[in-house]
């Protein structure tokens, strides 16, 4: 295993957090987050059975 | 669920005991209004019922009647909503324009499903979605299709008003700053921790050096932003508090992360050992406590809000024109002292004043806790936000309208809210003594260095003592603690506001009760019936009484029919209602009168000499036939079960107990007997419950602890070192208190006090955990012997007792 194999699997585990953590940032910022108590009663909507 | 009325129930019920299909209040038969929908006979209790029953089933949404289960009835209230206000608010994106606002009125789930679909089901609306927590409703439609005013109107039509969004946006804001710096520290405290072990196994087995220089570096780059964007408020904070020369929990967090990151920093250079890890686990594990603890507070002005609206805006000002008198509708705000308005019945009082003529009864239970009716005459003062039952009266303004007794609650209970200091935390005090104490001990550590070794190994040693020094489970102790004790209380149905509560409510002196509704079910109930004629036993009078009493919707009548339940109900013709004094009714030919005991002396039917002698302070009501009286019932407002337990349990703990009530002197001291308790105060008014604890609290030095249900308790509630709201209490006084018990159950209040205690011992073990860990490590950083290893050994270790501590309690509380 030569130092630019792992320089790549670093680069690689680096862009993966990045990724996820923009991802976390968009759904902060688009209110993903801001109903918390909400969502768990829409299961109880029954539109599609109607 | 078995109890989820469909329609059908509703209208199987109605057979019975006619109740309204849409808002569930029950109907008397000569009121009924009927509707055919679908081929079905619905019965509704007034036009606006089954105007707006017609709305939802015209829509197609019927299905709102299945899922509103564990509704409580009540009457919709509808408000005129500022249209020019909310215009303001829209923004405009794309030819799309955007709305939030707040609705008033929304109580559950169903609220919130119902408004979607409605809303959805508009032309040109493109979404609409409602928060169900914070009430705020996010509307976007094309302006092109769809007006404001159409939007607005359909919602109203549901008999909710939208309001413009006056949520806290600050507080909204700061919520997700937090989360976005809690989310951003974790997300790089994970990435880092990769480098950091790949480091410490370096440690011991040896590394490649290029490749632990570059390891090094990318662990100082993961690092930089959890510093300086996570841990920012804290620098600055920590920045703050060192200009006022004050050490708040801030500078030692700050301290702790900081020192550690620009120490590794030195150490990337120089090729020494690095810590990064230590600092970023200090800010991401403090924002994690910050985190829980933003959950478990609640909003408070909110309610008051709601209960400022329900103030009818609009008087009916008596003009007098050319020896004819008429009303106008004005703003109540712009009415002057002196003039003259009219209610009419079964309106809100607008604002207080003075009967000049016309006599009916109010409900002001709502302002004074009493539960029954008073009756109000001429001179008789009336207050604002009071209900007036069934007489039409003409009132003169007797005050402004900011200077209401309403107003004056609301405006203590404000005051209140503001006056409350900030109640430092106990980990604030202990870390007040423990930075400087560091701080000394860092420069010792430093001097006794430089006297064996370099100055640059004496500034090596002075930090890590600084960075071992910083215990990042001290974050956690009180939050976690706390979360647990909190959620042990939410299952017992007990909501407690805060952690700040916990601690005041530890170590309680005395506890003030509130009488009707706290210690009394603040509902009256048919106590006993005293049979006067020897040919009806009690079941019989108990049936002819309840018979006439149906046809009332008196407080005295709803107690009698509630006894009577079961029993078979005779037919009544001839029914005459006599406001204020009783009733009267054919039953099988044969008339009976019930009411007051003037009432009978009025129908020249008694006989004085007879009665049963009225010591107490109860209320009586007779049944009197064509020979006489027939039987006399007893109602009172009952003590709630668990009351004298409850009593007698926190006297056995040494806590004094006191009641203080709005009520008449009578039913105070009868009470006050029944549970054991000798202190007690009678006809105080809200402003004199509060005077009544400043006084225990500042001139006695006690802690208080205030039970109340009524608005007015709140500003009791508000002032009292630890406020509690019995379960079925107002919206105000639930909003006001720190604890609310969710359970019909007194037993409760003990429950919550000796769950603080034991809370409050766990906080305090958590902290000792927290810092003594730190306190082991501490010599061995002195020595300048600090391993990494050690370093993140302690961290651990120091975590998860206090974890461990935390949820021992769930043991511990079981109670």
């Amino acid at each position: 295993m030569t130092i630019w194999t792992i320089g790549l699997l670093i680069f690689g585990s680096l862009m993966l957090g990045l990724a996820a953590w923009f991802l976390f940032l968009w759904a902060v910022k688009s209110g993903e987050f801001d109903d918390m108590e909400g969502p768990k009663y829409r299961i109880f909507d029954e539109d599609d059975i109607e | 669920m078995n109890h989820s009325s469909c329609l059908a129930d509703t209208v199987a019920d109605s057979s019975i005991d006619l109740v309204c299909a849409h808002c569930r209040l029950p109907v008397a038969p000569w009121e009924k209004i009927q509707g055919q929908f679908d081929g079905q006979e619905l019965v509704f209790c007034c036009q606006g019922c089954r105007a707006i029953y017609e709305f939802i089933h015209t829509d197609g949404l019927e299905s709102f009647y299945r899922r509103r289960n564990g509704w409580t009835s009540g009457a919709p209230v509808v408000q005129e909503v500022d249209l020019e206000l909310l215009q303001q608010n829209i923004t405009f994106e794309q030819g799309i324009a955007r709305l939030e606002l707040s609705v008033t009125g929304i109580r559950c789930a169903s609220c919130v499903w119902l408004i979607e679909k409605s809303l959805e089901k508009l032309e040109g609306i493109q979404t609409a979605r409602v928060n169900y927590a914070s009430h705020k409703a996010v509307i976007s439609w094309d302006p092109a299709i769809l007006e404001l005013k159409d939007i607005v109107g359909r919602i109203q039509r549901y008999g909710y008003t939208p309001r413009p969004y006056d949520g806290n946006l600050q507080e909204e804001g700061e919520f997700r700053s937090l989360l976005l710096r809690f989310g951003t520290a974790s997300f790089f405290a994970m990435q880092l921790m990769t480098y950091s072990f790949a480091l410490y196994a370096g440690y011991f087995h040896g590394m490649n050096p290029s490749l632990r220089f570059a390891m090094k570096i990318i662990a100082g780059l993961l690092a930089t932003p959890v510093i300086f964007y996570s841990g920012g408020p804290f620098l600055k904070g920590a920045f703050n508090a060192l200009r006022s020369f004050r050490f708040t929990m801030d500078s030692l967090i700050a301290m702790g992360a900081f020192s550690a990151y620009s120490l590794s920093l030195f150490q990337t250079c120089t090729n020494g050992e690095v810590y990064y890890d230590t600092a970023v686990m200090i800010i991401t594990l403090i924002l994690l406590g910050r985190l829980i603890e933003s959950g478990a507070k609640g909003r408070a002005s909110e309610a008051l809000k709601q209960f400022a609206a329900l103030v009818p805006d609009k008087v009916r000002l008596v003009v007098e024109e050319q020896d004819q008198s008429r009303t106008v509708m004005i703003p109540a705000g712009s009415i002057k002292v002196g003039q003259l308005f009219s209610i009419l019945p079964g309106e809100r009082v607008a604002i207080d004043g003075i009967v000049v003529e016309g006599n009916s009864e109010i409900d002001e239970s709502m302002l004074s806790g009493e539960s029954r009716p008073v009756k109000k005459e001429k001179d008789d003062l009336v207050l604002g936000g009071t209900m007036n039952h069934f007489g039409h009266l003409l009132v003169k303004v007797h005050t402004d309208h900011d200077k209401t007794v309403l107003a004056q609650i609301i405006r203590s209970v404000e005051d209140a809210q503001v006056r409350r200091a900030p109640v430092q935390a106990f980990a604030d005090r202990l870390v007040g003594y423990f930075v400087p104490g560091v701080m000394v001990l860092a420069l010792v550590a430093f001097f006794i260095a430089i006297q064996t070794q370099a100055v640059s190994a004496g500034v090596i040693i002075a930090v890590s003592v600084l960075i071992v020094a910083c215990p990042c489970s001290l974050g956690l102790a009180t939050p976690l603690a706390i979360l647990v004790g909190t959620g042990l209380g939410a299952g017992k149905g007990i909501l407690i506001k805060g952690g700040d509560v916990l601690e005041r409510a530890h170590n309680i002196d005395e506890v003030v009760l509130d009488k009707t509704g706290t210690l009394t079910t603040g509902i009256m109930t048919l106590v006993d019936v005293i049979p006067l004629s020897p040919k009806f036993d009690k079941n019989a009078c108990i049936a002819l009484a309840a018979s006439l009493e149906k046809q009332s919707e008196h407080a005295v009548a709803r107690a009698i029919c509630t006894a009577a339940q079961g029993i078979n109900l005779k037919k009544v013709t001839d029914v005459a209602v006599f406001p204020g004094k009783g009733i009267e009714g054919r039953i099988s030919g044969d008339m009976y009168r019930m009411g007051s005991l003037r009432f009978m002396e009025e129908s020249c039917l008694i006989d004085n000499s007879s009665l049963p002698s009225e010591t107490d302070h109860l209320t009586r009501v007779y049944l009197a036939g064509d020979a006489g009286l027939i039987a006399c019932f007893v109602i009172a407002d009952r003590l709630r079960e668990g009351a004298r337990e409850m009593v007698a349990s926190l006297q056995q703990l040494g806590i004094e107990v006191a009641i203080v009530s709005g009520d008449q002197e009578g039913a105070v001291s009868d009470v006050a007997r029944a549970c054991g308790i000798t202190n007690y105060r009678s006809e105080f008014l809200p402003a004199e419950k509060v005077k009544f604890i400043d006084d225990l609290k500042i001139k006695k030095g006690l802690r208080v602890a205030m039970v109340g249900d009524g608005i007015n308790d709140a500003p009791a509630l508000m002032t009292a070192d630890v406020g509690i709201a019995v379960a079925k209490g107002t919206d105000i006084a639930m909003e006001s208190a720190d604890i609310v018990l969710l359970r019909d159950d007194l037993g409760l209040i003990n429950k919550s006090l000796e769950l603080s205690r034991q809370t409050f011992k766990t906080i305090k073990i958590n902290l000792l955990w927290a810092l003594g860990y730190n306190m082991i490590v501490l010599p061995a950083a002195v020595l300048g012997f600090l391993h990494p290893i050690l370093c993140a050994g302690a961290m651990t270790a120091s975590s998860l007792c206090v974890v461990g501590n935390s949820l021992w309690l769930k043991k511990k509380g079981g109670l």
